[in-house]
């Protein structure tokens, strides 16, 4: 059985933006595989967690980190705080209240009866390519909104990356040409609907091992130069299997001039005039990879 | 008495009965030094390597000649017509030694030496030839000598010690003989010397000159007898030349009393008479000699063979001798100045108050004067008349700059005027001295105790005190020299030779002791040393400096040396996961993943980390919208905070992921100025970037716009556990947003500015102290704006102890 996120989880992650006004806009929390964070700071203005039972009695009471996001900007500052923490709730908490100052009720958050369903409806054909859309079946006994966030595994479940960004919706299109692949590829689901997290994970697919992925980080393709100026060149290569960059199997050619050298960083000079596509070949043998960027000399 | 098949054996007794002869041979020899610089130079000239298109002609040089025969006939086998007795490894298939190619081209240059000597001297007969032969082939010790000889000890000093003189290989005369090589080169080269005349002058006959000092163009009689009828096809009419040569003059009459001649326009005072080109050696027997070399040498004696058959009947007319009581003496033509010197040179360099000494020679001149050019430098009313050679001590040059003063000398007579200039310049001349090495690579104090990053690019800034005390002003101020270039180089540990940096395009000055400014980029010769696997651990950093001009002086006040060591730390790799985000609800696309690294790259050169320490995984281009799929609105910074919450929440939901490090996030440049497909007005985006240090539950994780230059490396800054530096820094109006408005979450370990000089390497510029500091809001785009925000050697050090995250 792959190692999956557990389905008892260890802490609840809270995030979220205190307003000037005290409006606290509290971002779907997940139940996550990681122990409790204790408040790292001491606040001036701090917010608090009491986890109460059904009877209103207080269970726990938790700091939470508050922090004034920078903006680095011309103007004013950012008019709200990060406010953000995980919390070991206690197993009999029925609500949440989130205090300002020990005083300021931000907001009174009681946990959702029940917890979600959730299925996934499908997995890409063996080595499969290009787009696919992920799609699952989603239900909780009490119509709470649910957020759903998707994992990739291409190593039958050791570790885990995310699939874009978390969503409300019941699908999730992605790119499988950006993902390693393997004959032991799995997805999961965490669904939460706000404090109640569930898991599901998907057989095992394969998808096909892909070449190095590489990267032109200098130029911008389009770039335009004069003749005789230096061109410099930048790149690297990243393994999606192996998790390693590539630094050293690097290798720059010009479709005009043909082979210009190796390495991270290169730089050229007296390039024709001309149209040049520029090709970045990271790692060698059937798993090379290639980027090209169009790069125009002027005379 | 040894066996005639023991080569060795029969050597040592040769050469145990040559020894005498030997020793009375080398004192009597180099009794003579002159002849024996004439034979040097005869050899020399026979034997040097043709250089481009230098078109030279075979040596005309009788004295050489005769002194290199003088030297051959010292051998037995030309004396006493000994037999040879075994051969050097020089014929044939070469061995394995390479020192046998040098004596196989000892042994070519040896016969093309001795040949045109004999020709010269008219003695180059098959005798002469088989001699010449065993001199150059011999291995016995007077040939060994006699080689030597001939090029004064040129490869080797003159070596009496017989035993050690016998080569360790040898050719018998039985494998010679099969060779036929021997027999070969002499024949080869007795054919040269077959209806061989040399060329040659003469002045017999001559009685005087009419006119003797006509000018060029002009014609003179040169009379006497036994001129002949006609001029013979054979004989010219030399005339001397200015530079001490001479040249074929132009016949317009000829009896045997009289004979017309044009003076050249190169003409000179000397003697006048006539050449005969003489019988040049024969073309195919000097290209067959060649041949002969070539196969019996083999390729080292290519130089001269090539020389032999390029230069195969030529032959060089001598100038005429001159006559006992001057009857075919030459005195007219145009003036001549031998030298016209200030302080010894054409030009020369005169230090403040230094006096100015002008020194001539002339000759043939009726008139002759000497004058200042322009009001530069001191001057002194010559003597009247000036004389033909004088010296004339003009005072002090005196100034404070630099100055140059030129001098004329104008002589004249009735054929031409010749006019010679000279210059003193005015310097002072420095004493160059390097005071400090700074090895920077964002900042760096005067000591070099900031740490330094392995594989990094850096700066070494060399500081050059001019040594000038007085002054003296170049015009770049008082007792500053400009024009510092110089060279860096790099040791390893263990590593015996450098690596070469490369200077950076500022132009460099040499100050006075003690008034270096570190924040002035010209006050230090500054070179960038390449961030390669020498820049690791302890190095050791040479520095040579010099004033413009002076880079191949050997030492001197214009140069100057010193060196330093510093060690550069390893460092760990910091892997960064790029986002590039699209504004979904402007249409405005996703940055580049070059725009990516440009953004990077600020932050590259700011941080303590090796250049290709940043581990770059394949961005995730996404758009900035909820979850709902709405888009944010980045005009607003609320949905900035909500933009940089999904990003970082990923990290919690699987917290194994494999993905590490900064989540940085890019989204397009949006200063305002935009307009949508309709051309609606985009509003400008709220904030230049945000991000947020690791705490409670926010990842290392920030946004930014691209293409701002400091913002990327501020917000990295946050992710790395920083907060912001005091500046602007109270009092102020907090919350007012404008230039004094402090930001929030004030750092306190941080300065507001950069506590001393940093550079900025990929820019090749100086940061000077009290910049902006990195984490603060002072600079950039940010809430005072200003120069680009620069890391404090605090920020520095917390990074240094902090990286990778």
């Amino acid at each position: 059985m792959p190692s999956v996120p557990r389905a008892n989880p260890e802490s609840w992650l809270v995030q979220g933006l205190l307003l000037a006004d005290n409006t606290f806009v509290r971002s779907p929390a997940f139940m996550i595989d990681a122990p409790a964070l204790p408040a790292t700071r001491d606040q001036a203005t701090p917010v608090r967690v009491e986890a109460l039972d059904a009877k209103g009695k207080v269970l726990l009471r938790s700091a939470l980190d508050v922090s004034v996001p920078c903006g680095d900007t011309a103007g004013t500052a950012a008019s709200f705080r990060f406010v953000s923490g995980a919390i070991a709730l206690p197993q009999k908490t029925a609500s949440v209240r989130f205090l300002l100052d020990d005083g300021i009720v931000l907001e009174d958050y009681l946990v959702p009866k029940g917890s979600p369903k959730v299925s996934l409806l499908s997995v890409p054909k063996p080595n499969a390519q290009g787009l696919f859309t992920l799609k699952w079946k989603s239900e909780h006994p009490s119509s709470a909104p649910l957020t759903h966030a998707i994992g990739f595994s291409a190593d039958d479940g050791k570790r885990w990356q995310p699939v874009g960004l978390p969503t409300h919706a019941n699908w999730l299109e992605f790119d499988l040409d950006l993902l390693p692949g393997g004959d032991a590829c799995r997805f999961c689901l965490k669904t939460t609907d706000g404090i109640h997290t569930v898991s599901a994970t998907s057989r095992p697919f394969t998808l096909r091992v892909k070449s190095c992925v590489a990267m032109i980080l200098a130029p911008e393709s389009q770039t335009r130069v004069r003749s005789g100026a230096p061109l410099r060149l930048r790149g690297q290569g990243y393994w999606l299997e192996e998790r390693r960059p590539e630094f050293d199997a690097l290798f720059w050619s010009s479709s005009l001039v043909g082979a210009m050298g190796r390495g991270a960083e290169i730089e050229v000079q007296d390039l024709p005039a001309g149209k040049h596509d520029i090709t970045l070949t990271a790692g060698e043998g059937d798993r090379a990879g290639r980027s090209t960027i169009q790069v125009v000399v002027s005379d | 008495m040894p066996a005639p098949d023991d080569p060795r054996a029969l050597l040592e007794s040769v050469n145990a009965a040559d020894r005498d002869l030997l020793v009375a041979t080398v004192r009597s020899v180099m009794a003579d030094r002159a002849a024996l610089r004439a034979c040097v130079r005869f050899s020399s000239a026979v034997v040097k390597e043709l250089a481009g298109t230098e078109f030279d002609r075979l040596p005309n040089d009788p004295r050489g000649a005769t002194a290199v025969v003088s030297i051959l006939t010292t051998h037995p086998a030309f004396g006493k017509g000994r037999d040879l007795v075994a051969a050097s490894p020089v014929l044939g298939p070469g061995g394995d030694d390479p020192s046998e190619f040098d004596a196989r081209r000892e042994a070519a240059e040896v016969l093309a030496v001795g040949v045109c000597a004999l020709i010269a001297e008219n003695l180059l007969d098959e005798r002469h030839a088989a001699a010449l032969t065993q001199v150059a082939i011999g291995a016995d010790a007077a040939s060994r000598l006699v080689r030597d000889m001939l090029f004064g000890g040129r490869t080797r000093d003159i070596d009496l010690d017989l035993e050690s003189l016998i080569p360790s290989r040898l050719i018998d005369l039985e494998t010679l003989e099969r060779m036929g090589c021997g027999h070969e080169i002499a024949g080869a080269a007795a054919k040269l010397g077959l209806g061989f005349q040399p060329a040659r002058a003469w002045a017999t006959g001559i009685t005087a000159l009419a006119p003797s000092g006509a000018c060029a163009g002009a014609t003179i009689t040169i009379q006497g007898s036994g001129f002949g009828a006609a001029q013979p096809s054979d004989v010219v009419v030399m005339f001397p030349t200015r530079d001490g040569g001479c040249t074929v003059a132009q016949v317009t009459a000829w009896s045997d009393t009289a004979v017309s001649v044009v003076v050249p326009a190169s003409a000179g005072p000397g003697c006048v008479g006539f050449a005969s080109k003489g019988t040049p050696a024969d073309f195919a027997a000097a290209t067959h000699f060649a041949d002969v070399l070539d196969h019996c040498i083999g390729p080292a004696a290519l130089r001269v063979s090539t020389k032999i058959r390029r230069f195969a009947g030529l032959s060089a007319l001598p100038c005429a001798p001159c006559l006992a009581g001057g009857a075919n003496r030459y005195a007219g033509a145009g003036p001549i100045i031998d030298g016209f010197t200030a302080n010894g040179c054409i030009e020369a360099v005169v230090q403040p108050g230094q006096n100015v000494v002008l020194a001539w020679s002339v000759r043939n001149a009726k008139s002759l004067t000497l004058s200042r050019a322009g009001m530069q430098g001191p001057f002194a009313v010559p003597p009247t008349p000036l004389p033909a050679t004088g010296i004339l001590d003009l005072g002090p040059f005196n100034g404070t700059q630099p100055a140059s003063a030129s001098y004329v000398l104008r002589a004249a007579n009735a054929c031409s005027t010749e006019t010679r200039t000279v210059i003193a310049k005015l310097v002072r001349e420095p004493t160059l001295k390097i005071s400090s090495i700074e090895v920077v690579q964002a900042i760096q104090r005067a000591d070099n105790s900031v740490r330094l990053a392995a594989r990094k690019r850096t700066v070494a800034r060399v500081f050059v005190e001019s040594g000038i005390t007085d002054g003296f002003d170049y015009g770049s101020g008082p007792g500053v020299v400009p024009g510092i270039s110089g060279r860096v180089l790099v040791f390893a540990a263990g590593q015996g030779f450098g690596t070469s940096g490369a200077p950076l395009p500022i132009a460099a000055l040499a100050l006075p002791a003690g008034t270096h400014d570190r924040n002035l980029g010209t006050h230090s010769f500054n070179v960038e040393l390449l961030p390669t696997s020498d820049l690791a651990g302890p190095v050791r950093i040479d520095a040579l400096v010099w004033v413009d001009g002076h880079e191949t002086d050997v030492g001197g006040p214009w140069k100057a040396f010193a060196s330093t060591s510093v060690t550069f730390q390893p460092r760990a790799r910091q892997e960064v996961l790029p986002f590039l985000i699209s504004d979904f609800g402007n249409l405005l696309a996703a940055p580049s993943l070059a725009a990516f690294n440009a953004s990077l790259q600020e932050a590259r050169k700011r941080y303590p980390l090796a250049e290709d320490a940043y581990v770059v995984h394949p961005p995730i281009t996404i758009a900035a919208s909820d979850a709902f799929g709405n888009p944010y609105n980045l005009a607003g910074a609320f949905d900035w905070g909500r933009l940089l919450f999904d990003i970082a929440t990923m990290v919690f939901l699987f917290p194994s992921t494999p993905t590490g490090g900064v989540r940085a996030g890019l989204v397009p440049r949006n200063g305002g100025g935009l307009t949508d497909v309709d051309g609606n007005a985009i509003p400008p985006y709220a904030v230049n970037g945000m991000g947020s240090p690791r705490v409670g539950g926010v990842a290392p994780a920030f946004v930014c716009q691209a293409l701002l230059p400091g913002t990327f490396a501020h917000e990295l800054g946050h992710s790395c556990g920083l907060n912001h530096a005091p500046c602007p820094a109270l009092p102020g109006t907090p919350g007012s947003g404008d230039c004094s408005d402090p930001p929030s979450d004030i750092d306190s370990r941080l300065p507001g500015g950069t506590e001393d000089v940093g550079m900025d390497v990929p820019a090749g510029a100086v940061i000077p102290t009290g910049r902006g500091e990195l984490m603060s809001y002072c600079g950039d785009l940010s809430r005072c704006p200003g120069p680009t925000r620069w890391p404090s050697i605090t920020t520095w050090d917390l990074l240094f102890d902090t990286l990778p995250i």
